[in-house]
């Protein structure tokens, strides 16, 4: 009987491991599973990817682990990039004065020579830049004359309409729209933060020029190149909160 | 037949040995504990280095960035959405804090709670101001819930009285998700490192050899000129680096297969991450591929590692344990004095006494 107990108990405890050995290994198994549904969603677009479902792999893998093909340093660019800002601030009840413009990412570079750690912050310039310039790019000749032409007072939807009249994609247009929107508030905190007088209306400007090859680097340095520029027509600037106009000021040394 | 008899055992004895593997002991610990340090620190280094101009990257003054802000699908985006600077300058501490914690390895799987939500709730804030290593940081920090990170090199460890209560699951639970999370941690790394790699090698600018020349020249990629030129300028050390750079990132998979070939390219991926972190100034991310690196190396290297700088420690903190213990009896007085002084105040005015 004794016997006959003890092999009970082994077989109830063997059974116990078994699922216990099982679920564990289940979970590995997902856990390769997910990492095989990452890889493809990274994976260039493909029968076995659009099988799968490329809209259903995208809201699986987005927000929490989505990633992109350069995960690791270091990435390959080519193109410097500018953004200026300037500002027509209010000198009377009937009267506007244009500012000079600044040169945000070189006021950035001038801030993080030397620091191996930059705060985030100076990326601001460089980012909206280059997020612009590809912008610019999508819009075409035509649509870019439209940004250019396009000045203070016309809504936002005008200026969507218009662009799209000029035959540009409204994906592209869109994106345009929401950088338009955000350069338009850089500009109007960064400016405001250097003058005393009120910020009425801003207008950016984006430039880019390409590093000359390895073979000509004795003769010719990218700051030798000239940029290439796309301006925006003037908008009515965006007032920030005393809070926000703050710390812009003091994060660009403005002492009021 | 014999050879789909051999195939069937070989498939159960690669069985038997994954299930082994998957339930018998927690494996890497040193290295998962070296993980949880250096993304620790790969966080509150860029929360300390963001701390004075907090307000414009993504507080008041982020303002300006709404609309990326208003496309992210992160719902601890709300957690700061909208909130005054000092709330977000709380939370900001908060965070900075659990960061520190976590490097120490108190509470850890609490901290790590509270990093993982709290560091996507400051950098979703502005989009435009993301950092590809922001991806790495929270996917290391998802699969460290799993692990058990805290059981060497930590505060935890050494706890005079380890509190069972801390884990709501039973230990062979525990010792199989440590072992899955390291499952999935390492698959992850491995295709960080081979999707690099082929993004890197399809580009025309990798395959003339040219493309660190033309990164290293852009003024923000140059925060040490002198540095940037040295290793772009010379063909030779231009070529060097990047052929390191292509095979460590394309080769990094298959060379883990083999325990010599192992430790080499972990090594190599490190110093190249260590170099590129000064050289292009990216140090919390570079700090964040190191520690997921670092899993691959073999945990007996970190332990003999680990009691290498214990050994040499020693001697000092054992100099300094006088200072330190007069510094703890000052900060020991300064709390008894002044905030349980102020702490039995508030208690007294609001509750009966």
């Amino acid at each position: 009987m004794a016997g006959g107990d003890a092999d009970g108990a082994r077989q109830a405890e063997q059974d116990r491991r078994d699922w216990r050995t099982t679920l564990v290994v289940a979970l590995a198994v997902l856990a390769l599973a997910h990492s095989l549904l990452v890889a493809l969603w990274l994976a260039p677009r493909g029968p076995v990817r659009e099988a799968v479902g490329g809209s259903l792999l995208a809201s699986y893998v987005d927000p929490y682990f989505r990633q992109s093909w350069d995960l690791l340093e270091p990435s390959a660019q080519r193109v410097d990039e500018a953004l200026w800002v300037r500002a027509r601030v209010r000198t009377g009840p009937e009267t506007v004065t244009v500012t000079p413009w600044l040169d945000v990412t070189k006021a950035d570079l001038t801030r993080t020579r030397d620091d191996v750690a930059p705060a985030r912050v100076h990326l601001a310039g460089r980012r909206l830049a280059t997020n612009l310039n590809n912008a610019m790019f999508a819009l075409g000749r035509s649509g870019r004359r439209v940004v250019l032409e396009s000045t203070v007072g016309r809504p936002p939807e005008t200026l969507r309409a218009a662009l799209l009249s000029a035959g540009v994609r409204a994906d592209d247009v869109a994106a345009y729209a929401d950088l338009d929107t955000m350069a338009t508030r850089f500009a109007s905190l960064y400016t405001q933060a250097y003058t005393d007088r009120r910020v009425v209306q801003v207008q950016y400007r984006v430039a880019r020029r390409t590093v000359p090859p390895h073979a000509d680097r004795d003769e010719r340095r990218v700051s030798s190149v000239p940029f290439e520029w796309f301006d925006a027509g003037w908008r009515a600037a965006v007032r920030g909160s005393a809070e926000a106009q703050s710390a812009f000021d003091g994060y660009l040394g403005v002492d009021r | 037949m014999s050879t789909l008899w051999r195939l069937r055992d070989a498939l159960a004895g690669t069985r038997r040995s994954a299930e082994l593997w998957l339930t018998g002991e927690r494996h890497a610990l040193h290295a998962v504990a070296l993980a949880r340090i250096l993304v620790g620190l790969s966080v509150l280094g860029l929360l300390v280095t963001n701390y004075s101009t907090r307000q414009v990257w993504v507080g008041d003054a982020s303002a300006w960035a709404e609309p990326a802000r208003a496309v992210s699908r992160f719902p601890e985006v709300s957690l700061l959405d909208g909130v005054s600077g000092d709330v977000l300058t709380v939370v900001y501490v908060v965070v900075m804090l659990a960061a520190v914690g976590l490097v120490l390895g108190w509470r850890a799987k609490a901290m790590t709670i509270v990093v993982l939500l709290g560091f996507i709730a400051v950098t979703a804030q502005n989009p435009v101001l993301g950092s590809i290593g922001d991806n790495l940081v929270r996917l290391t920090l998802l699969w460290m819930l799993l692990m058990r990170t805290a059981d060497v090199w930590s505060l935890d460890a050494h706890r005079l009285e380890p509190r069972e209560s801390d884990d709501v699951a039973p230990d062979w639970l525990r010792t199989g998700l440590h072992n899955v999370g390291l499952v999935g941690l390492g698959a992850q790394t491995v295709l960080a490192y081979l999707a690099g790699g082929l993004d890197k090698v399809s580009q025309p600018v990798w395959q003339q050899g040219t493309a660190l020349y033309t990164t290293l020249q852009l003024p923000e990629f140059r925060p040490f000129p002198w540095l940037s030129d040295l290793l772009s300028n010379g063909t030779v050390v231009l070529a060097l680096l990047t052929w390191t750079v292509l095979a460590v990132q394309l080769f990094f998979a298959p060379m883990l297969l083999r325990r010599g070939t192992r430790n080499l390219v972990a090594g190599l991926a490190i110093g190249l991450n260590v170099l590129f972190a000064v050289v292009l100034a990216t140090p919390w991310s570079s700090l964040a591929v190191v520690a997921v690196t670092g899993l691959f190396v073999s945990d007996d290297r970190w332990a003999a590692l680990g009691e290498r700088v214990a050994d040499l420690a020693w001697p000092v903190l054992d100099r300094t344990a006088d200072l330190r213990y007069a510094v703890a009896d000052r900060v020991a007085d300064w709390w008894y004095d002044h905030v349980l002084g102020l702490w039995d105040r508030v208690r007294f005015t609001v509750f009966r006494r």
